[in-house]
Order: structure tokens, then C-alpha cells, then sequence
């Protein structure tokens, strides 16, 4: 049923066809493309797209089709790793302080209140500047960005399938609070853990590439989107392609994985079932 | 006889906690439900029929407190044990085995996302009650076509959009009764659902009973369930039971005026259409301790006394009791 509202839904099934085709382009087009993402070649800078550039070359004659996939290789793992992370932390915790009230709650809401309060770029600033730019620090920062509203969300949600009735027939017949998680509340909260984490993925894109271009996040010689970008400002005016190849690619997956995510709440939402 | 009682509910007080001080929903209620006898607990929306059962297996809300009295369960297992002072774990154990629930609502009792006979399946698995799922399976496939679900290896595998309201209720009372409780709670189990589908409900629970020497609780508002199926009467007002009796003394000889009113709101085939009877006013605010009967501002002959003094419990005839000022001044 619902694979087939997938398929009828345009939007959805666009979506999904592209991210794939990203995903796929960026796993072969480095390995076949015959240039090395980080292969100078100080002879052909900066070159206009031609045949053997199709997207032109940087200012030390590196393939920009080969880095733009490279880097959107990067970018997506450093979107989905710390966005898996953080709808798992954040989903622990939401269903944990859901189901246990009282102050373990209380603590928990708090500290996702804390991060929340604090401005996410500038948190994340801190994390990198105090531990540098590798990718494990860019990890830990998006999970600290991300982690308290998915908890948040996930709470609510749990809550209200806690005031269940069935939920309280599961325990008048003497079901184990674990398996009341497990087999009752989690089964019902996928829905919305699977929407959370495709609405998340974008806004993991966007603060890696803002890090990145802040020349904060990867550092070279790493290549992802925002440091392309970055690397492309001086020649802005003189050679746009180097600058709209990663701009656009992280416009046109930022708004795939929106219209998935969008279409995905839709098609799960159980009330448009009826 | 005096049958062995099966659960004593005694003195009973719950309150629900507020800031500016507590709120009493239950008060002083006794209540005994002998083994075999179907207990029926009738009064309004609101009178606190749901939070004495509730109490019963630890599900009241969290901001409800049980302020006094006891629960004290004659089990198989478990003599004497005090319900309300048995830690979660204890009673979660005791629940489902000894005492087990049907609720109201047969739409949302049953998780949306499991199949109908995994989740009766679940309760067996958990209770240690067989050794695998295929011995359970076959238990709750003879227990769906006990309690008169048609086709009962293929609803096994139904999710419980694909059921009727019936038949969804049908499967909460198999995964009540499956672990052969001694106590059945039923919380107005047919409310929900037709008149015609009540009939057939009321009667498979009466049929459990029977053939399980099973005890119930069956709590509702419609006096009509109550004949056909219970065996004694306890009549709820505002957190009291204001009248206790054997079913059959409730109907001939209502002894306090709120069961006498709540029978006369009975419709009967030809009384005029225009006029039904009715109970005059509505159950006050519930407000700290009142003095006086709380029935005293809708009752149609009150007297003086009635606003100031609580009613004692008087014998009106065998094994009936009911609490009024005017009762008691009649048989001095």
C-alpha cells in the first residue's frame, strides 16, 4: 500500500530518483572520471568547461566534476552519519523521558532545551575550534546542533501514543516496561523517526557546507561542497562555474531530500489512510 | 451461602492532588466480590466506578493517590496480599494472571501495528504460559473460536483496522481471559459498541465466568446490562457506594432514591415519547469533604438532616444495604 502512494506521489518518487542518481554519481564519477580530486595540474588552470573539463578546472588544475562528486560524496556522509546519530540519541532519549516522566524528564528536556538555547553555528564553532576541523569534531557538532529537537519531537510523539488505551492494556496484562517500548510505543513512533530523519539530512548539508565555508569544518586537503565554495569566492565575478557547480549541487539536495522528506510525512501520516 | 470472597475492597479513599489541597473521587467505599459472582458497579459519568477498578490493578492515573483504606486479594497463589501496597513490579506479575481488564474502548485497546493474535499470544508468552509460539498460537485459536470470533485461524493473522468493533472486542476479552484470570475487570465494555453486538458480548462473559468459576467486576451505567448479567449490584454515587444488593432486590425493591431515580430513567415502551425521566440536576463539583448526604441537592424528599449529617449504611432486606437519612428514620 504505502510503497504504492510512494510511487503515485510525483514529488516523492522524483525526489528519490534523484538522490539516487546523486548517490550513484558520486560513487562512480570519481573512480572513472581518470582525475584525482586532489591532482594538481598547474599547466591547465583554471580552464573554462571544455571535452575533458566538462565542468572547467580550479586554480591548480584539479577536475571540478570530479571534485563537485567527490565533495558531494563527503557531504552526504557527513550529512547521514550525524543525522542517524543524532535521530538515534535523540530518540532514546525522547522515548526514555516519555516513558519514565518524572525528573529523568526533566533532565532530559532541560539539556535539549540547553543546546537549544544556545545558538547552533556558535556551539558548533566551539566544538571545532576546541577539538579542530576533523571529521569526527564535524560529527560531534551536528549531533550536538541536532539531537535536542528530535528528542523533543520524539517525546511529544511518545507521549501521546503512551495515553493510549492499548498501551495500558499492555501493562494491566503484565508486560515488561522494556517490551512495552519496544514492541508497543517504538513500532508506532516510526512514522515519524523516518520523516525526522529525511527532514534532517538537509539541515546537516547546509551547517557541514556553512562550517566548511567558514573554513571551519573539512579542511583541505578534504574536499566537500561548502569548501568549494569557499575556495571558489576570489574567482566569483571571473569563473562562476567553480562557485555554481557545489552552490547548486547543495541546492538541488537540500531541496530533494525537503520534497522527500515533505512528501514522506504525507504519505505516512496515518490519517490520510482513511 | 456465603460464598469465599475473591477481593475485599475496604475503606477505600482515593484523592487527586491539586496545589491548593487534595480532591477526594473515592470515598470510604467497601466493596467484596465473593469467587464466582459477577459484581456489577453502576452509577454516572463521574461517580468514580472507573478509578475503583483502576485502583484494583494499579492503573490510576499518576496524579491520583490512594489515601486510605486497602485491597485485599484471596488469590490462588497469593492469600491476603494488600493490592494497593504492592510494589509495581508484584502487581504487574499478579495482573494479568489474577486480575485482568477489559476496557471501554475496543477501537484504541489494541496496538494498530500488531497482528490481533500475536498480541494475546504476547500475554501467554510473557506469563510463562507455554513454551513457544506455535503452542500458543494454537491455545489462542481455540480461545478466539471460544468467544465466538468466526474463522478464527485466519483473524489470528488481522491487524485490528481489519476488525469490527465486535470483534475487536471480542479479541480484548480472549487476552483477558486466556491466562485463566480469577478476576475479569470490565470497564463498561459494551458502551461502545451496538445494541445487538452487547447482547452477544454480555453473554460470552457471562459463559467465561461460568465455565471458569470466574469472578467479575462489571462496571457500567446501563441498568439493563446489569440484569442481564450480574449476580449482585453495587449502585456508585460521587465516590460512595450509596446502595448494595443482589440483583434481583435492586430491580423490585430500589431502596435509595438515586437507584430509584436511575431506574425510572430507564425508557420503556409505552411511557409518552415526550417525557423522559430523568434525574433532576447534574453530580455537583466534586470539592474538599462535604458535610451532609451528597445526593441531598437532587433528592426529590429530602429532609433537614440530609445537609448536614453523612448518611449511615441501613439492612433495608437480605444481604441489601443502602446509606439515606429518610431509609433510616422509616425503619426506626
Amino acid at each position: 500500500m504505502k510503497v504504492k502512494d510512494f510511487i503515485r506521489n510525483r514529488m516523492a518518487f522524483f525526489s528519490a530518483v534523484i538522490i539516487i542518481l546523486i548517490v550513484l554519481f558520486s560513487l562512480v564519477i570519481p573512480a572513472i572520471s581518470g582525475f584525482d580530486p586532489a591532482g594538481q595540474d598547474l599547466s591547465s588552470r583554471l580552464c573554462p568547461p571544455d571535452s575533458v573539463h566538462f565542468f572547467g578546472t580550479d586554480e591548480l588544475g584539479r577536475d571540478v566534476l570530479t571534485r563537485l562528486f567527490y565533495g558531494t560524496r563527503i557531504s552526504l556522509l557527513v550529512a547521514l552519519i550525524p543525522t542517524a546519530i543524532s535521530v538515534l540519541i535523540g530518540m532514546i532519549l525522547g522515548i526514555t523521558g516519555a516513558y519514565c516522566g518524572k525528573w529523568v524528564d526533566f533532565m532530559i528536556m532541560w539539556l535539549a532545551d540547553v543546546t537549544l538555547s544556545v545558538p547552533g553555528m556558535l556551539l558548533a564553532m566551539v566544538v571545532l575550534y576546541s577539538f579542530g576541523g576533523s571529521f569526527i569534531s564535524v560529527f560531534l557538532s551536528l549531533v550536538i546542533l541536532e539531537w535536542g529537537s528530535i528528542a523533543r519531537i520524539v517525546r511529544s510523539s511518545a507521549l501521546s501514543i503512551q495515553e493510549s488505551e492499548f498501551i495500558t492494556a499492555a501493562r494491566t496484562m503484565g508486560v515488561r516496561s522494556l517490551s512495552i517500548i519496544l514492541r508497543h510505543i517504538l513500532p508506532n513512533l516510526i512514522p515519524t523517526i523516518i520523516v525526522l530523519f529525511t527532514l534532517n539530512i538537509p539541515t546537516s548539508i547546509l551547517s557541514e557546507s556553512a562550517l566548511s565555508f567558514l573554513g571551519i569544518g573539512i579542511q583541505p586537503p578534504g574536499v566537500s561542497l561548502g569548501l568549494m565554495v569557499n575556495q571558489s569566492r576570489q574567482f566569483l565575478f571571473d569563473m562562476p562555474w567553480l562557485a555554481l557547480a557545489p552552490a547548486g549541487m547543495i541546492m538541488i539536495l537540500v531541496l530533494a531530500f525537503h520534497f522527500l522528506g515533505d512528501a514522506l510525512r504525507d504519505i505516512l501520516d496515518p490519517r490520510s489512510d482513511i | 451461602m456465603i460464598k469465599e470472597p475473591l477481593l475485599e475492597i475496604k475503606d477505600l479513599s482515593v484523592s487527586i492532588k491539586k496545589a491548593d489541597g487534595n480532591i477526594p473521587i473515592i470515598k470510604k467505599v467497601n466493596i467484596v466480590i465473593p469467587r464466582g459472582t459477577i459484581v456489577g458497579l453502576v452509577g454516572e459519568s463521574g461517580s468514580g466506578k472507573s478509578m475503583t477498578a483502576r485502583t484494583v490493578n494499579g492503573i490510576l492515573p499518576p496524579k491520583a493517590v490512594v489515601t486510605g483504606g486497602s485491597v485485599i486479594w484471596h488469590g490462588k497463589d497469593e492469600k491476603d496480599k494488600d493490592l494497593t501496597s504492592l510494589k509495581e513490579r508484584e502487581l504487574r506479575k499478579l495482573c494479568g494472571r489474577g486480575v485482568s481488564m477489559v476496557f471501554q474502548e475496543p477501537m484504541t485497546s489494541l496496538n494498530p501495528l500488531m497482528r490481533v493474535g500475536d498480541q494475546v499470544s504476547e500475554v501467554l508468552l510473557i506469563h510463562g504460559l507455554v513454551k513457544n509460539r506455535a503452542e500458543a498460537r494454537k491455545k489462542v485459536v481455540a480461545m478466539f473460536d471460544e468467544v465466538g470470533i468466526t474463522e478464527p485461524d485466519l483473524r489470528y493473522n488481522a491487524y485490528p483496522h481489519q476488525l469490527s468493533g465486535g470483534m475487536r472486542q471480542r479479541v480484548m476479552i480472549a487476552m483477558a481471559v486466556i491466562c485463566e484470570p480469577e478476576l475479569l475487570i470490565a470497564d463498561e465494555p459494551t458502551t461502545a459498541l451496538d445494541v445487538t453486538i452487547e447482547a452477544q458480548i454480555l453473554k460470552i462473559i457471562r459463559n467465561m465466568c461460568t465455565a471458569r468459576n470466574m469472578s467479575a467486576l462489571f462496571i457500567t451505567h446501563n441498568m439493563d446490562a446489569v440484569a442481564k448479567l450480574c449476580d449482585e449490584v453495587y449502585v456508585m454515587y460521587m465516590g460512595r457506594v450509596v446502595e448494595r444488593a443482589p440483583v434481583k432486590e435492586i430491580f423490585d425493591s430500589p431502596a435509595h432514591p438515586y437507584t430509584r431515580g436511575l431506574l425510572s430513567s430507564i425508557p420503556a415502551i409505552g411511557n409518552s415519547p415526550e417525557y423522559l425521566n430523568t434525574i433532576p440536576g447534574n453530580i455537583p463539583e466534586i470539592k474538599k469533604e462535604t458535610k451532609g448526604c451528597d445526593f441531598c441537592l437532587r433528592c426529590s424528599d429530602d429532609i433537614r438532616k440530609c445537609f448536614f449529617e453523612s448518611p449511615k449504611e441501613v439492612m433495608t432486606g437480605e444481604g441489601h444495604y443502602a446509606s439515606c437519612h429518610i431509609l433510616e428514620d422509616k425503619l426506626k
